[in-house]
């Protein structure tokens, strides 16, 4: 009702009763209020109507749910028998995937729309021996004294990736979030994911790396690698991650989002690009990631 | 909306003339062209009411490092062996801060922004405390900071050993307009005693950073 733009009645006009239940009809209107009919000011905290800004909101429990940790789940690291990167979907105590489902979301992500995704989690990284010491990952460097020797940089890290489902409720088709690597690249002999593709993952340290005794930039002489480098367990790790979804053009129906383990992963390059590949060389069931307890929470937004 | 006569309220078996009409329709468009927060209904202003940017925008990007999405580019170094990154080096990086990324909030109209900004990184941790640098040793890190305006909204330490992701956040008030953002890092520098090669002259890796992405909310007034 912007504007009413119905002819006056003319002083010796007809009237008849259609006239009068025009201009009723014309003042009843409703839903076509505009800007032309409020004044500066006009719209307050109670107008605005639920909804307008956040679409959605789903949140879950990861893991366990067990804080204390006396429950946990344990996947184990990639072995060379492995072909891809196996992913573990993160699950409770009774081996069931924790996860957004469709009873969650159903979220049809249009152009202006945002989906945050954003999940932390409880993790311990595990090892036995010193399995660094066989990678092909070690580097040779000089020896106080004389001589070379080979240390472990470090590099070494477990992956927690983003998937969604995009197809159906039915949740049996879990891919990366838009962008995403699937670690699957092959660089030589091994398998992994490009860093550009990489903005669905986190990376955990296998294992914390240093040196002793490092003098003049050449590693101390007289010792094996194996404890030249100075190696202690990451321990119980905070874990988190975060994941933005903006299409410019329609965008997809989220139907399911779930958080994955694979690893270990080390830093590589290939023809001028960066990859985090599997070291399978340090793999192995004594290399292993405990979990507990975490969230998984998306909110799906307008952004203007 | 409903609406009553307000200044003749006709009756039946009345006698109509025209400015009957007239003088309600006039009485009736005055109150209609200038409703107040009083008339508006409770939930009057829906999602397509709202005109888009009105209330708030949140800035979303897949931060760029020129080629590599999301990557560190500001030192490449392509001299790094096989099995590291092509990252900075102790060779061509010396410990200054380097803007990774810059983005500029358009159509700012003044109010809270709130911002955060995730990535993973590789600190080379194998030289934190060496011979000559034990007391006090020298800690790698990965250091972070988020500049709007040229004012630091957040900042942090940063990882400091091996792969790691990390996240940092924070808020701050800002007029209407266009702001710069720019999200920084600094590599602590060497130590004296730092490993930065091998004998084949591969030079070490000892900062990189990928998978960055970042995301600000503009709330207005």
């Amino acid at each position: 009702m912007s504007r009413i733009t119905r002819d006056r009645i003319q002083p010796g006009q007809n009237l008849e009763a259609v006239d009068l239940n025009d201009r009723f009809t014309d003042y009843s209107q409703t839903a076509t209020l505009n800007e032309e009919n409020t004044r500066d000011g006009a719209f307050d905290t109670p107008h605005l109507a639920s909804g307008i800004i956040t679409k959605g909101m789903a949140k879950t429990f990861l893991g366990t749910g067990d804080w204390t940790r006396s429950s946990v789940n344990t996947v184990t690291s990639q072995t060379a028998a492995s072909t891809a990167a196996v992913k573990f979907p993160v699950e409770d105590a009774s081996s069931t995937e924790t996860r957004l489902n469709a009873s969650d979301l159903t979220w049809t992500i249009a152009a202006k729309d945002v989906l945050r995704i954003y999940w932390d989690l409880s993790v311990r990284p595990m090892y036995t021996g010193t399995p660094w010491t066989g990678s092909p990952t070690t580097i040779q460097v000089d020896q106080d004294g004389g001589g070379t020797v080979f240390v472990g940089i470090g590099g070494h890290c477990w992956i927690i990736s983003l998937e969604w489902d995009i197809t159906s409720a039915a949740l049996a088709n879990f891919v990366p979030v838009f962008g995403g690597t699937d670690f699957t690249s092959s660089v030589g002999s091994f398998k992994g994911g490009s860093l550009p593709g990489c903005r669905h993952a986190s990376v955990i340290p296998a294992w914390r790396m240093s040196t002793e005794n490092t003098v003049d930039g050449k590693a101390a002489s007289g010792t094996t690698i194996s404890t030249r480098n100075k190696v202690y367990p990451t321990g119980w790790y905070g874990a988190s991650g975060s994941f933005y979804y903006a299409p410019t053009t329609a965008g997809v129906t989220v139907y399911g989002i779930r958080v994955v383990v694979h690893g270990i992963y080390h830093p590589a390059n290939g023809s001028g690009n960066n990859y985090l590949l599997v070291d399978d060389t340090v793999g192995g069931a004594n290399q292993k990631l405990q979990y507990s307890a975490g969230f998984l929470t998306a909110i799906w937004q307008r952004t203007e | 909306m409903s609406k009553k006569w307000t200044t003749y309220e006709q009756r039946d078996k009345n006698l109509l003339d025209a400015d009957a009409i007239t003088e309600e329709f006039r009485s009736n468009q005055s109150s209609i062209t200038t409703l107040d927060r009083t008339q508006m209904p409770v939930g009057a202003v829906t999602e397509a009411r709202l005109a888009p940017g009105a209330l708030h925008r949140i800035y979303t990007t897949e931060l760029s490092g020129g080629t590599n999405a999301g990557e560190q580019n500001n030192y490449r170094d392509t001299t790094t062996s096989a099995w590291q990154f092509l990252a900075a080096t102790y060779q061509v990086y010396g410990g200054s801060w380097q803007t990774l990324f810059n983005e500029t909030l358009t159509d700012f109209q003044g109010g809270n922004l709130f911002i955060e900004w995730g990535g993973s990184c590789f600190v080379n941790g194998l030289c934190h405390q060496t011979i000559n640098a034990l007391y006090p040793p020298n800690p790698k890190h990965f250091n972070l900071r988020i500049i709007v305006g040229g004012v630091e909204v957040a900042s942090s330490w940063g990882p400091a050993i091996g792969c790691q992701s990390y996240r940092l956040f924070g808020t701050h008030q800002l007029p209407p307009g266009n702001h710069e953002v720019s999200f920084q890092w600094r590599g602590t520098s060497s130590g004296p005693d730092d490993i930065v090669d091998t004998p084949g002259g591969a030079r070490l890796m000892q900062f990189h950073s990928w998978g960055n992405k970042a995301l600000a909310i503009g709330r207005f007034r």
